[in-house]
């Protein structure tokens, strides 16, 4: 009898004390929110975001200008990658004229084209742009034409870049899109 | 005497090449006066890039899809020519134009196409006006004619080519750093052309090549797929995957707004679509 009062207060003193807790202030993060650069990818361990260190004796001016631009197309690409459009700015576009393609998805065509000049100017930079259009790809609060160029520009860029892929997975309904886009040259 | 006879014959020859006596425009394409001066002159630019196009890797796959033997700028060119006669502006409207030639017609179409089809439950959201009177009259039987560019015309066939244009075509394919007069946003404006030429087209259950309800996906519930391979959507995605390689001197943000493009009227292709007769019909 005792054990079961005994029991039964540390109990209730255990639910005042959840119900005491701070409030949780922390937002559950959408998919789409969390950095693409962040997204572990075990199948392609560089495009992990992992700074290669190893040969960063010495370090001289136009290292420490490089390790800065790539800081800041990885900022770049962080900020980007939360304001592609999704499937919820399509329902909610002012246009609403659904027979075109929604406005909002050609005006992301500023950020697929800041990333290939990037990439052309600079390729150390490819790396991360593949953890961004990998990200995209896989992340189905996106437009699948959204998806479906990112996948085109993953597959492109990498190919460019001789990286190996293979092991990525492209939803079929994705990749039935991807044929029919036009490569990169 | 000879020489007078001579110029008198040759002169309207001349002055007609000279453009006096042309009517109609590029394409023999006319504008209606319901069309801004400034959209009738960006449209008229546009047609005319279509001469200078150059294509090249065109496989038999994507001639299929074209539904186009060859992808030339003259095949390209013809293909506009048999399906747009009249562009109007966006004020132009088909209602008050309109009107009764005879108002319990049987129709009858020449061309019927003989198959069943899932997809037979439309609603056509375009703005091929031609092909959407004539589909409203044959769905009352009313047999209509419209007025448009100084002309009435018998709306008999979906290949009527009346093609409405608003301020859209040209706001919608707006991009930062590139004027509408770029070859980029040219090709954009005349993709939309192409996919509206589509709808001249079709007979039977697909007169007009209407678009289908999407039954998932991203426009789910909304008119706005594409149930055939040679269909408007599928038409446009393969043009705008050569008018990418065609985009010469454009710029990797111009490229990209051709790429969605495509990939947006490419997403619109519905699982277990087929290539359908796109033989227009007529009656009369
Ligand atoms: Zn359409």
């Amino acid at each position: 009898m005792k054990f079961k009062i005994i029991a039964t207060l540390a109990f209730l003193f255990g639910l005042a004390l959840w119900s005491f807790r701070p409030a949780d202030t922390k937002p559950v993060l959408r998919e789409q929110q969390k950095s693409p650069l962040a997204l572990a990818n075990e199948l392609i361990p560089e495009l992990m975001g992992k700074k290669d260190t190893s040969s960063m004796v010495g370090v001289n001016t136009a290292e420490v200008l490089r390790e800065n631009e790539k800081a800041q197309f990885r900022n770049y690409l962080e900020t980007s990658y939360v304001r592609l459009p999704t499937l919820q700015a399509i329902s909610l576009s002012k246009n609403g004229d659904l027979h075109r393609v929604p406005p909002e998805v050609l005006e992301s065509s500023e950020v697929f084209g800041y990333i290939a000049e990037k990439l052309k100017s600079n390729p150390n930079l490819t790396r991360d742009a593949l953890s961004f259009y990998n990200a995209c790809a896989a992340n189905e609060q996106l437009i699948t034409s959204i998806r479906a160029v990112c996948a085109r520009n993953l597959i492109d860029w990498a190919k460019k870049a001789q990286i190996d892929i293979s092991q990525v997975h492209i939803p079929e309904k994705i990749l039935q899109i991807v044929v029919v886009l036009p490569e990169r040259n | 005497m000879l020489k007078r006879w001579g110029i008198l014959i040759i002169a309207p020859f001349l002055l007609s090449s000279c453009g006096l006596f042309n009517k109609d425009g590029i394409y023999n394409i006319t504008f209606d006066s319901s069309v801004p001066d400034e959209q009738k002159e960006l449209l008229t630019q546009d047609l005319e890039v279509i001469e200078s196009l150059n294509f090249s890797g065109v496989s038999s796959d994507d001639l299929d899809k074209i539904d186009l033997p060859e992808l030339s700028s003259n095949s390209l060119g013809n293909f506009l020519k048999e399906r747009i006669r009249y562009i109007v502006g966006e004020s132009y409207d088909a209602d008050t134009k309109r009107t009764i030639v005879s108002s319990s017609y049987n129709y009858n179409p020449s061309v019927f196409a003989s198959f069943s089809s899932p997809f037979d439950r439309i609603v056509t959201v375009m703005t091929n006006t031609g092909s959407s009177v004539y589909l409203a009259g044959k769905k009352s039987n009313v047999l209509y004619s419209l007025d448009v560019a100084d002309e009435n015309i018998l709306i008999n066939t979906t290949r009527v080519g009346i093609i409405k244009i608003g301020e859209g075509l040209f706001s919608s394919t707006k991009l930062k750093s590139s004027s509408s007069s770029s070859l980029a946003r040219r090709l954009l404006r005349l993709s939309t052309l192409f996919h509206e030429a589509r709808h001249s087209d079709g007979n039977g259950s697909n007169a007009g090549f209407p678009h289908t309800k999407c039954t998932y996906g991203d426009f789910a519930g909304y008119y706005a797929c594409e149930s055939n391979t040679n269909g408007p959507y599928n038409l446009e995605a393969m043009l705008l995957r050569h008018f990418y390689r065609a985009c010469s001197n454009c710029n990797e943000t111009e490229l990209s707004a051709i790429q969605l493009a495509a990939s947006d009227a490419a997403s619109r292709l519905v699982y277990g679509a087929v290539k359908r007769n796109s033989q227009p019909e007529f009656v009369r």
